[in-house]
């Protein structure tokens, strides 16, 4: 069954405002990297919705799953008060995620911001099937480049961006992409996350490069499962009349995660 | 001890317990059969289905709000069509009541959809969906005159012979009117409530939340007005009422029947707790059991009013009892 009850073993504030929770699922939790669990974050009928929050990491053959949020709003704060020994009500995996190709010898991954936290689980499972990462990771500032220990646990060290200059590359996450394939030879595809506006500026930079692009986007979801419409999605490149049934996907099934070919 | 009996009939329908999803909050059922077996289910109701497929509204379509949410779908559906080819036959395996929940734009709509659903297998009522706040024309305009109400079952009913049931919207400044009018075009049961007219703003960007501006409050926010309007047509008309409005718990459920409802529908509650539904039926058996009392139809409309009409004339106060 999709619906299960956890055990939180662990919360703590990673930088002001971003937690990462930890908690183990009743029995093994499989998920491709990209799915959401959608976490009931109160028992209570207020706040009505669940909330999705991407898979950020998957232990030990999935008896242990972390998430990392930003607290921003209701809802995440209250997750944020969760402690060691409380239940957590989940929903999930949910959604479709990454597409990874088992014989790459190399992976780009671009994230800004809390973006990183699927792109984190992605990392994970590459390298453990041996294929090497280039990792760049963007925020506002340094305080809020999150999982760089954990990323650098798995051999991972990112080329890092701030808007404020205060580590790495000055600029946006996107801008280092642009620097980044300038210098380098472009790879078969690369995997994004993080706010709307960074999606749309590294698909445009990849577009010129013709680089197809797996990106996981957001929407205000209600059931996540698929069942309600809420979660509508169209996507750029398809076209598709704007009175035609598909014209709107469903981001908690057929996504979150979108592919982009640059086709138009 | 026997075993309750939770078993109703709603407009030439036999449900074996009266606890049904509320259309448009549980798809044409797939996903919630994951969840568990639908046949467990009173009856299923499904999403609005329209004669053409449609598209929807623009994002942001669904926005939280206290203790409930709003929602701007717009009809989002694949149209009767694929409906019949891709849907129905998933819902045909279940030996469950199928509600099919129409809507259309013109009159005209209503009746072909009612035709061309006459005699397909698998089908055991209609439930006219006259109430809709977020679609433009078609909708909420029938739902919101009672002549119109009365001219859209009219027209479903000379088509279709199928029980029927009609749907209404609490925007309006008179439900019983609409409830008398779509009853005597032929509706042999009401459902209600629709959700409420509503929008939410987004304070930083200076802007409507939803896609569609406004959208549909529902969640337990609306359950005192779906109660009141329930309790209110409940009384008035012959046909049986199903009851819907922020149900979240057993409680609620018995609740609405108290005030009327031979049986009750689940929406919004279902997208936090999917198995919602079925610790409902549980609920009601053990409530029945714990009060000793042999049928769910021995509480229908049981609620004990003080006497005389409240608000009434002579009691002084507003027609609502406030201010
Ligand atoms: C597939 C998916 C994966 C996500 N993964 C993460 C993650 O790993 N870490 C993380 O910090 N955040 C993630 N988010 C965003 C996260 O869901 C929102 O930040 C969160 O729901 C906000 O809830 P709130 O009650 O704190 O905020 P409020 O603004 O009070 O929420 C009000 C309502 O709006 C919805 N909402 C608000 N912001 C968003 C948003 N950006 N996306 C979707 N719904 C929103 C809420 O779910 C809720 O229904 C993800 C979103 C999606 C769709
Ligand atoms: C996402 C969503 C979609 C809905 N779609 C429909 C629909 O297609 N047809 C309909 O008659 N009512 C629709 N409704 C209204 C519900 O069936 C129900 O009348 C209303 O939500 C009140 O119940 P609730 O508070 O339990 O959700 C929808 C409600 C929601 C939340
Ligand atoms: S959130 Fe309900 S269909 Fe996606």
């Amino acid at each position: 069954m999709l619906s299960d009850q956890g055990l939180v073993t662990n919360l703590i504030k990673v930088a002001p405002d971003y937690y990462e929770l930890t908690f183990r699922p009743p029995g093994i939790l499989k998920a491709v990297p990209g799915q959401f669990l959608h976490l009931a974050v109160t028992g209570s009928h207020d706040p009505l919705l669940r909330r999705p929050l991407s898979i950020f990491d998957l232990l030990e053959g999935g008896k242990k799953c972390r998430l990392l949020f930003k607290k921003s709003g209701r809802g995440t704060a209250l997750l944020s008060k969760f402690q060691a020994g409380e239940p957590l009500d989940y929903i999930g995996p949910l959604g479709n995620g990454f597409t990874i190709y088992p014989g790459s010898p190399w992976e780009l991954l671009v994230a800004g911001g809390i973006g990183v936290a699927p792109l984190h689980y992605l990392a994970r499972v590459l390298t453990e099937s041996g294929i090497k990462i280039v990792f760049l990771l963007g925020a506002a500032n340094r305080k809020q480049l999150l999982a760089r220990s954990s990323l650098s646990s798995l051999g991972v060290e990112p080329l890092l961006a701030t808007d404020d200059g205060s580590a790495g590359y000055r600029g946006t996450v996107g801008e280092l992409l642009v620097d980044y394939l300038e210098k380098n030879p472009a790879p078969d595809r690369l995997y994004c996350c993080g706010p709307p506006s960074m999606i749309e500026q590294v698909i445009n930079i990849a577009a010129r490069w013709k680089i197809p692009v797996q990106a996981s986007h957001e929407e205000r979801m209600a059931c996540g499962i698929g069942a309600c419409m809420g979660c509508a999605f169209h996507h750029p490149e398809e076209d598709t009349n704007p009175t035609d049934y598909h014209y709107y996907r469903r981001l908690c099934r057929e996504g979150p995660v979108i592919s982009y070919r640059h086709r138009r | 001890m026997t075993v309750p009996d939770l078993s109703v009939e709603i407009a030439r329908i036999k449900l074996k317990n009266p606890v049904m999803p509320a259309a448009g909050c549980f798809g044409f059922g797939e996903e919630y059969a994951q969840f568990f077996d639908l046949n467990r289910l009173g009856a299923i109701v499904v999403k609005a289905v329209t004669l053409k497929p449609v598209a929807g509204n623009p994002p942001p379509r669904v926005v939280e709000t206290p203790s409930g949410m709003l929602n701007a779908i717009g009809w989002q559906n694949p149209g009767l069509e694929r409906f019949l080819q891709d849907k129905l036959p998933f819902l045909r395996r279940f030996q469950v009541p199928v509600i099919v929940n129409l809507a259309g734009y013109t009159v005209g709509e209503y009746g072909e959809l009612a035709a061309r659903l006459e005699g397909v297998d698998g089908i055991a009522g209609l439930e006219l969906n006259i109430s809709c706040p977020n679609v433009r024309e078609g909708g909420l305009a029938f739902g919101a005159s009672p002549r119109q109400a009365a001219l859209v079952t009219a027209a479903v009913r000379r088509n279709s012979r199928l029980p029927l049931i009609v749907k209404l919207s609490p925007n309006v400044t008179d439900i019983v009117e609409v409830a008398e009018a779509v009853v005597e075009a032929g509706a042999e049961a009401i459902a209600l409530i629709n959700t409420l007219t509503g929008m939410a703003v987004d304070l930083e960007r200076r802007r409507p939340l939803l896609g569609n501006i406004t959208g549909g409050l529902s969640g337990p926010a609306i359950k005192p007005v779906a109660l009141y309007q329930v309790w209110r047509v409940a009384q008035r008309v012959s046909v049986p009422v199903i009851g819907m409005g922020g149900i979240a718990s057993t409680r609620d459920a018995l609740e609405f029947i108290l005030a009327g409802a031979e049986a009750v529908a689940v929406g919004a509650a279902n997208f936090k707790e999917p198995l919602l539904m079925l610790k409902i039926i549980e609920g009601l058996k053990d409530y029945l059991a714990g009060e000793g009392i042999d049928r769910i139809t021995d509480l229908t409309g049981k609620l004990a009013c003080p006497e005389g009409p409240p608000g009434g004339p002579g009691s002084g106060g507003s027609s609502d009892g406030a201010g």
